[in-house]
């Protein structure tokens, strides 16, 4: 009973962190292995895979994929990775572990909420697993699920009946359990700081969780909002996402002047925050690792603070330039188009200021402080590719092909995984009194570095050749001949870029058990989570936090060597 | 307690957002073609909006009056409000309009069933006493206001 209650319902900010990253560990490795068989699938359509028909008895047919199994992966592997890892892992995880660390609080403001967060969350991955079980199979709309596909049930698809079911219930639940988080970091920011810890003062990490709890407070009701009327036009006869006189499958469908369109702007309103929820926190790691290792405080403090703000109130503005080819007006859509490109501004500043602080440093190259400079890289790279996408001309072209998916996965997915790969080696000593060895740090980011840009690159290419995305197989499409040899290099870089994966979890969990014990500020940073005091008093600015009393007290700049 | 308080606003910002984009795609829907039909909303709907004002009323009369008997009337008038609202959708059935039958009635349904589950966590959080109880409570009951204007605005 005191074992679960310590280690598996405890109301503990610390152990429910690890909880978080443990979740998402696990989502992200599944999400890999789906990519892996989605990208070997692409450059083999035809082969025979034994095991395949043992999993997918009915997708896979002695061996052979079908498209439907394919874009089941797809879904799957979409809706893992957004949700399971890129919103759990930075902010439920790292968030929850030190945040309260952070502003000297003893704990998140509701402990008993927390926990019910973590196990929402928990119950929302196993609903949406269960869409593998259930009869016909995962869903096959992507994770974004438009309809009409989306709302029409079985007869729109394998999957799209009991699965697609499970998967729109799993997505309320996490709404429900993102929602609780929300409310938990907003309350910790605003109630539980510590005396002398002004909001101007707090270190940007906790910056970027409070910014991104608030978008989170905004965005998922909304999606909770569709995913209800969608499961109303599923299930209780109802025609809000329906158009009339729908023929599928030569049956014409029961419904009236709904709109799938009305599902994208309901969506995309929260799809697009959902970016920003996903990719803030790394902001605030990445500028915290950047200071700590150039031995700098960070530079244009309030800048970073109102930038961060900035790009969550424009991520609000922005939602039709999902749905530039949806036959919107071509007014809405130049609006759209200029809110968009307006967020290069505070990513630019962004940017500016990250480099501003490893001006002139004393740089540091430590595993922490390479996928901060990485994360910084690719966030640019990333970034870049959507002043493309973001104009409507450009769009017209781009929409739906290989280009989208590229740049997504720089801006949203890369940048947001080196930023958690730096959060971990950087908080790793503080988490588990061990140290990571430094060398295969080295190796994992050089390795993987190379490996995400030879992965993502060439999809822009494919993209701009015109290679739709969602396609199981090109064969039909003459003018992509000769893309052959680009999506084998893709595969192939994919397959190398997850077996380096192998030396992050090799290390991380020889170090968990056997790592050297790491000393109590390894780093010598000077934020309150690397102070032994339980109950801390802040007497300076911001990152230069002093102790009355302390042993060893670190101000920026004064270890040069 | 203060962080009751500011956990309940944000709780509120919450639902407010899922009304919103619920009120949002209610005039996208009306406005996509000829098939909205505007809705007879039951006088009792319209009766709920009082019982709700004099319970909340009520309750802020037993937190100035520190009253125990006033805070479980205002509480009773609660689930007074729950019993009646199943009427309510008794009622617009009997009239032919049930959850499928318009879309004006999908949303009704939809908004009145997710706020009168709203309610039940309120009358939940009175029953128990909680200190912020009062302010979500008077929000419940600005929000069934809205609904039924909603619905009146939209004949």
């Amino acid at each position: 009973m005191t074992w679960l209650r310590t280690h598996v319902f405890s109301t503990d900010h610390k152990v429910i962190g690890k909880q978080y990253i443990s979740l998402a560990f696990f989502s992200v490795a599944l999400g890999i292995m789906l990519s892996l068989i989605m990208r070997f699938h692409l450059i083999r359509p035809d082969a025979k895979i034994g095991w395949f028909a043992l999993l997918w008895p009915t997708g896979a047919t002695g061996g052979i994929m079908t498209p439907e199994l394919y874009l089941s992966l797809m879904t799957i592997h979409g809706t893992l990775m957004v949700f399971f890892v890129l919103t759990t892992a930075p902010q439920g995880g790292f968030g929850n572990y030190f945040l309260p660390l952070q502003i000297g609080a003893p704990d998140m403001a509701f402990p008993v909420l927390n926990m019910l967060s973590f196990w929402t969350t928990f119950l929302a991955l196993l609903t949406l697993l269960a869409a593998f079980f259930v009869e016909g199979g995962a869903p096959l709309g992507g994770w974004t699920a438009y309809p009409p596909l989306s709302a029409l049930g079985q007869i729109a698809g394998p999957g799209q009946g009991l699965g697609m079911d499970c998967w729109i219930v799993s997505i309320a639940l996490f709404s429900i359990a993102s929602l609780m988080g929300a409310i938990n970091f907003i309350t910790t920011v605003l109630d539980m700081r510590t005396q002398g810890m002004d909001l101007m003062r707090m270190p940007l990490t906790c910056w970027g969780w409070f910014i991104t709890a608030i978008i989170s407070l905004l965005a998922f009701g909304v999606l909770l909002a569709a995913g209800l009327l969608l499961l109303m036009d599923r299930n209780l006869g109802t025609s809000f996402f329906l158009p009339a006189g729908l023929v599928v499958s030569d049956q014409l469908q029961n419904h009236s002047g709904g709109s799938p369109i009305l599902w994208q702007h309901l969506f995309w309103f929260f799809g697009h925050p959902e970016v920003y929820i996903a990719i803030l926190p790394g902001m605030g790691i990445v500028s915290t690792v950047l200071s700590v290792f150039s031995r700098k405080p960070i530079f244009g403090y309030k800048a970073m603070v109102f930038a961060m703000f900035a790009i969550a109130l424009l991520g609000f503005l922005v939602w039709g330039h999902h749905m530039f080819i949806s036959g919107m007006s071509p007014y809405s859509a130049i609006t759209f188009s200029v809110l968009t490109l307006a967020v290069g501004v505070p990513s630019a500043i962004k940017t500016f200021n990250w480099l501003g602080t490893i001006w002139g440093g004393d740089l540091h190259f430590t595993p922490a402080m390479l996928f901060a400079l990485g994360f910084v890289s690719v966030f640019v790279s990333g970034g870049l590719t959507g002043l493309f996408l973001g104009q409507p001309a450009i769009d017209l072209y781009f929409h739906d092909t290989y280009f989208v998916v590229g740049h997504f996965h720089m801006i949203m997915g890369v940048a947001a995984i080196f930023a958690m790969f730096s959060a971990m080696y950087y908080w790793f000593p503080k988490m588990h009194g061990r140290m990571m060895n430094a060398p295969l740090g080295h190796v994992h980011f050089y390795l993987t570095f190379l490996g995400v840009y030879a992965i993502f690159i060439p999809m822009h290419f494919l993209g701009i050749m015109g290679a739709p995305r969602r396609y199981s197989d090109f064969k039909e499409l003459e003018f992509l001949a000769d893309a052959g040899v680009l999506q084998k290099f893709t595969t192939h870089s994919a397959y190398f870029t997850a077996a380096v994966q192998l030396i992050f979890f090799g290390n991380y969990f020889y170090a968990k058990r056997r790592g050297p014990a790491a000393e109590v500020n390894p780093w010598r940073a000077t934020t309150l989570e690397w102070q032994p005091s339980s109950r801390p008093e802040v007497h300076r600015g911001p990152d230069v936090y002093s102790l009355p009393g302390a042993r060893e007290d670190f101000v920026m700049q004064q270890d040069k060597k | 307690m203060k962080r009751q308080t500011t956990a309940v606003i944000l709780l509120l910002i919450a639902v407010g957002m899922v009304f919103s984009a619920l009120t949002s795609a209610m005039f996208v829907r009306r406005g996509l073609g000829g098939d909205w039909i505007a809705l007879p909303i039951p006088a009792l709907a319209l009766w709920n909006v009082l019982v709700l004002a004099v319970s909340s009323a009520v309750l802020e009369l037993s937190r100035r009056r520190n009253s125990r008997t006033l805070w479980w009337a205002a509480t009773a008038l609660g689930m007074l409000f729950v019993g009646l609202q199943l009427q309510v959708w008794r009622d617009l059935s009997q009239a032919g309009f049930t959850v499928s039958t318009n879309p004006s009635s999908s949303f009704f349904y939809l908004l009145s069933s997710l706020h009168a589950a709203h309610a039940i966590g309120g009358i939940a959080a009175l029953a128990a006493a909680a200190s912020a109880a009062p302010l979500y409570w008077h929000a419940m009951s600005a929000l069934w206001a809205y609904i039924v204007l909603l619905f009146r605005c939209l004949q």
